[in-house]
């Protein structure tokens, strides 16, 4: 019988793969960072702090393993669908979602093209909606890291995503 | 960046309700009074909201099973703190969560193959032609060979997408599972594997808890009784 640990990992992982989906790009790639996180996770459940935020705890873990593939693999650059790609998808899924669907692969490509450092407090803050101070927790920073990294990334993100005029950009 | 009266960082941070009273009274006044600020506020909402919509749908994917046999697996391999104890309240978020859920020594019975995808039971791609074979054709009750074991069919459920199956696959470790009908083709929405235990409980061959879970969240009317289920067979499940 698995323990309530590992029901409780499971009962995260739709998050867990999100986030990884967000840091990392591409499905299986994201996938496998999930499952090296939760097995190690499982090896170092004793020092989980009961009363505590699994998911932010869980995070931390798969930031970690993320950053241990990508010191080997010599990158942390996002992998994503392309456009024509997701374009393909939309049609195979026979919905009327193309514009839709389009704008969100924009947005992902945004994202993937930040920095490391930018895209992981975008993505711990506004995709997974942690406050600034679980965010510094997780990334182990500063809040003020959090805010002054946050800010910049949003910046570029509107400007990527054209909501940002020309003239008012710095 | 010059004569901009509000910092981005401080726009961000009123954005996302990090600011203190003091501070973000302040920012709100500045807004107010500046057209090119409050476009800018806008945008980094946009910017936020662009975000979280661009990954929301990866949360509600099913989870490949290999993932979560996976976990289940690496668990029984690490010493478990406390003993198992499966709330409702669990139960009801792993069932919300989860599309498949593979327990103990199963995904080695199942999936022999390290291929992810190729798991019989994958709620990501259709059923296998032999699992979908005994789905379309087989009538409740029925025993059909899979795998070098048997499925038994237990019930055709009607619901507002199209009928589901749920159906016993009989191997050393037992598994309940449900199927639905997505136009053509059948996928799993959920299997749950109870190994026996060395007490020797057995659970019955009926429906699990985690399916019934399933089931009412999707709303699936009472099964069709053997008569309906037979004209349903005959019509190709139409």
């Amino acid at each position: 019988m698995a323990s309530d640990f590992a029901h409780d990992l499971v009962a995260l992982l739709p998050r867990l793969r999100r986030f990884a989906r967000a840091l990392a790009g591409a499905p299986d790639r994201a996938d496998d960072l999930v499952q090296s996180a939760c097995e190690r996770a499982l090896r170092a459940r004793d020092t989980f702090q009961p009363g505590t935020r699994l998911d932010a705890w869980m995070f931390r873990i798969l930031r970690n393993v993320w950053i241990d593939a990508a010191r080997r693999s010599g990158a942390r650059g996002g992998e994503h669908a392309g456009l024509d790609e997701v374009a393909e998808q939309a049609g195979w899924d026979g919905r009327d979602v193309t514009e839709t669907r389009l704008m969100l692969a924009k947005t992902r490509e945004a994202i993937a093209a930040l920095p490391p450092e930018s895209r992981e407090v975008v993505v711990l803050v506004c995709v997974e909606e942690l406050s600034y101070r679980e965010a510094a927790e997780v990334l182990e920073v500063p809040v003020g890291t959090v805010m002054s990294r946050l800010s910049r990334a949003r910046v570029k993100l509107a400007k990527a995503l054209g909501q940002v005029q020309d003239e008012d950009v710095p | 960046m010059s004569g901009r009266s509000v910092s981005d960082e401080a726009l961000t941070a009123y954005a996302d309700g990090e600011l203190d009273a003091a501070e973000a009274a302040r920012v709100r006044e500045a807004v107010a009074a500046d057209p090119a600020l409050a476009r800018r506020l806008a945008a980094l909402r946009e910017a936020r909201e662009a975000a979280r919509a661009a990954y929301a749908e990866v949360a509600r994917e099913p989870v490949p099973a290999a993932l979560i046999a996976t976990v289940l697996a690496a668990d029984g391999a690490a010493p478990p703190r406390r003993a198992a104890n499966t709330n409702v309240r669990r139960t009801a978020a792993i069932a919300a969560s989860v599309a498949l859920v593979v327990g103990g020594m199963l995904g080695a019975l199942l999936a022999p193959s390290p291929t992810r995808m190729a798991h019989p039971l994958d709620p990501l791609g259709p059923a296998t032609p032999m699992l979908a074979r005994a789905l379309d054709a087989a009538a409740s009750g029925q025993e059909v060979a899979f795998m070098g074991g048997m499925i038994r069919l237990l019930a055709t459920y009607p619901t507002a997408q199209g009928p589901c199956r749920s159906f016993a696959v009989e191997s050393a470790t037992p598994v309940t599972a449900l199927a639905c009908r997505e136009g053509d083709v059948w996928r799993t929405r959920i299997a749950v594997a109870r190994p026996v235990t060395a007490g020797g409980f057995t659970p019955a061959a009926g429906e699990d808890p985690l399916l019934r879970e399933l089931l009412d969240r999707i709303s699936a009317g009472a099964p069709l009784d053997a008569e309906t289920e037979r004209r349903t067979i005959e019509r190709g499940w139409r």
